[in-house]
């Protein structure tokens, strides 16, 4: 059994426009992609991708006009999707816990640290204040804030951005949880910051056992911290596979123009592919999400994609790959 | 690419920016000299509080130095009267970071790639209308677009916009203060070679203000790498990138990820975060975080040398075997 395993996810923004006439918005259509114990998955898209969605699916965090259609989130077995708030709740900061992007506005910013992670602990097992404590500062100095002890007394906005992620950091590991999703963990610090957050975060999902899912938009993320990648566009995984596989031969042509404009590859003498407007949600074409911006787009890209296996754990969901990579390599 | 003229187009010399805040004096920008040629690109590098930012509106005079002089095409910014600082705004002009912050939602796309004509030129209409059909076609701005209004646009588009108004005047020196930062990954690669198109065939001088080295590296000649305000190491963007020399540069360049995860990378390991502008150390501005720090660049601010004639850096330890002492890791 996989730690999580989301299956057919589709989650629809119904409303209303200019003349009152409902308008649906597809913003998930069919998410499938499963996590195992200890691996690292990075999810990566564009805007309106869906990434950050999937993740408040998963989390039972959709607030209306979002609108759960059908599809199922398996955690160790049980169905996220299916779970009642009070259940939810004894999971969320425990079993699954989660680091965002902004960290001072995640933080609570009346209540010292040390509080704020004494506080997740016995909202979710019956432990001392003095136990509940030692654990903090015990917590921040793993997650490389000196002098933690004192820091602990302090409130959120005595610190910078970066350490104010590795307090969220030290939030999330705090009652050793089997599962870390990161929205964008790194997206407001400066490059050597996010590195030094980078290394720790995956550092102590490896110590503790722990699986991470990484939504993040940078490509470089994904190369340097994750073993598998899943690949999004319009809602749909359109590919997904261990990071060396996807990266060294993509197959999706959405996959192929995403790693093909970063300025590295431009500077390597690759053209530049050209950039369509964000995915439509409301008026999706038939059958492949991108077949409307796609190159090789043919008549057979108006049926549904097939899934196909192109080596052990890579799959795209394309007419048009092909199965024998090989001949390519 | 026109040849580098004699006279530069833009001699930045002693600039320095103070801002006084309730907490004390923040020295954003501390004694930065440079020059641009005619057709050059400059790159700013560098990470929050570097200044890069502070430079360019310095330079734009949409701040005023606290000391030093910017001078362009051989006049003191300063000292221009009022008239003269109009017919300058002609000649530089500035791309922002977020396309939808710096447009009107109000007005059309063409009256606003219109509106520096209007102000800044005596074109007639007829002249004024066959420059921005030049101006759109360059950029790749769909003729549709002009009546349209910013809300009708996606951030590609609306940057194309910010760009074609910042052209349309035919400018000599260009300004670009992270102009892609907030654009998807494939919106921005079709910027970025728009830029290095406009870049070879227009020949325009520009500042490209960056935290990204990829970027930077795509389209700029030279680089300036900040540090709080201070120039750490400048260079060609070739040398500078195939041999950093100062430990900054080098720590910035190993915690870039490339998007090839067989790169593996030598990392260098810093500790700390970046000192307070507030509060800048007595010595050398990197030395608290530097693996590589002595006493002694505690003590004094090391002066930017020139070890070549391309090259300066502003490193007690410039002459040392640094890469060996900075503990990078594989």
């Amino acid at each position: 059994m996989s730690l999580l395993s989301i299956e057919d996810l589709h989650v629809h923004f119904v409303g209303e426009d200019r003349l009152g006439r409902p308008v649906t918005a597809r913003a998930l259509n069919g998410v499938s992609l499963t996590l195992e114990q200890g691996e690292r998955l990075g999810l990566v898209g564009e805007t309106g991708a869906g990434k950050s969605l999937t993740v408040q699916a998963l989390m039972g965090l959709l607030r209306a006009p979002a609108r759960l259609v059908r599809g199922r989130a398996l955690f160790e077995g049980v169905d996220l999707l299916a779970l009642d708030e009070a259940k939810l709740n004894r999971l969320r900061g425990a079993a699954i816990s989660m680091v965002v992007q902004s960290p001072k506005t995640s933080l609570d910013p009346v209540r010292r640290i040390g509080d704020q992670i004494v506080r997740i602990q016995q909202a979710h097992a019956p432990v001392s204040r003095a136990q509940a404590w030692r654990r903090a500062i015990d917590l921040l100095e793993k997650v490389g804030v000196a002098d933690a002890e004192r820091r602990a007394m302090a409130y959120p906005h005595q610190f910078s951005g970066g350490m104010a992620q590795r307090v969220l950091i030290a939030m999330a590991l705090a009652n050793r949880p089997r599962l870390i999703v990161a929205d964008e963990p790194t997206t407001g610090l400066d490059a050597t910051v996010q590195a030094q957050v980078l290394d720790l975060l995956t550092s102590l999902v490896r110590e503790e056992g722990a699986s991470l899912l990484v939504i993040t938009h940078d490509i470089g993320v994904v190369a340097h911290y994750c073993d598998k990648v899943a690949v999004m566009f319009a809602g749909v995984i359109v590919e997904s596979g261990p990071v060396e596989q996807v990266f060294g031969a993509p197959a999706h042509p959405y996959t192929q123009a995403l790693l093909a404009a970063t300025p590295e590859r431009i500077e390597a003498g690759g053209k530049a592919p050209r950039a369509g407007l964000p995915p439509n949600l409301r008026a999706l074409p038939e059958g492949c999400v991108y077949s409307d911006r796609c190159p090789i787009a043919d008549a057979s890209c108006r049926t549904e994609p097939p899934q196909r296996l192109l080596a052990l754990g890579h799959q795209a969901l394309c007419h048009h790959v092909a199965p024998q990579r090989e001949a390519l390599a | 690419m026109t040849e580098p003229s004699q006279a530069p187009l833009l001699e930045v010399s002693g600039l320095s920016k103070v801002f006084e805040t309730p907490a004390g004096p923040l020295k954003a920008v501390n004694a930065v000299d440079f020059i641009l040629r005619e057709g050059e690109a400059l790159g700013l590098v560098g990470e929050s509080g570097s200044g890069k930012s502070t430079i360019g509106r310095l330079v734009l005079r949409l701040l005023e130095p606290s000391a030093g002089a910017v001078r362009f095409d051989g006049t003191d910014l300063a000292a221009l009267p009022p008239e003269a600082m109009r017919r300058l705004r002609r000649d530089v002009q500035v791309v922002f970071q977020d396309p939808w912050a710096a447009l009107n939602p109000r007005l059309t796309i063409g009256y606003q790639i219109e509106e520096p004509l209007r102000l800044h030129t005596s074109l007639s209409a007829a002249e004024r209308a066959s420059r921005i059909a030049e101006i759109v076609e360059r950029t790749r701005l769909s003729a549709a677009l002009l009546a349209r209004h910013p809300a009708d646009l996606s951030g590609g588009q609306l940057q194309r916009a910010c760009i074609a108004r910042a052209l349309v005047t035919r400018p000599r020196l260009l300004v670009l203060d992270e102009p892609t930062s907030s654009l998807d990954l494939s919106v921005r690669a079709g910027i970025l070679e728009l830029l290095g198109e406009l870049k070879r065939d227009l020949g325009v001088a520009t500042i490209f203000i960056s935290h990204d080295l990829g970027t930077i590296k795509l389209i700029c000649d030279r680089v300036m790498v900040l540090y709080l305000g201070t120039v750490v190491e400048t260079g060609t963007t070739a040398e500078l990138f195939a041999a950093p020399r100062h430990p900054y540069t080098m720590a910035l360049m190993s915690a870039h990820l490339s998007p090839d995860p067989r790169q593996r990378r030598r990392r260098i390991l810093l500790r700390g975060e970046i000192p307070s502008p507030l509060n800048l150390p007595g010595g050398c501005v990197f030395a608290s975080r530097c693996p590589a720090s002595l006493e002694a660049c505690h003590a004094q601010r090391p002066p930017l040398v020139a070890l070549d004639h391309a090259r300066s850096v502003a490193c007690l330890r410039a002459g040392d075997d640094l890469a060996s002492l900075m503990g990078a890791h594989t």
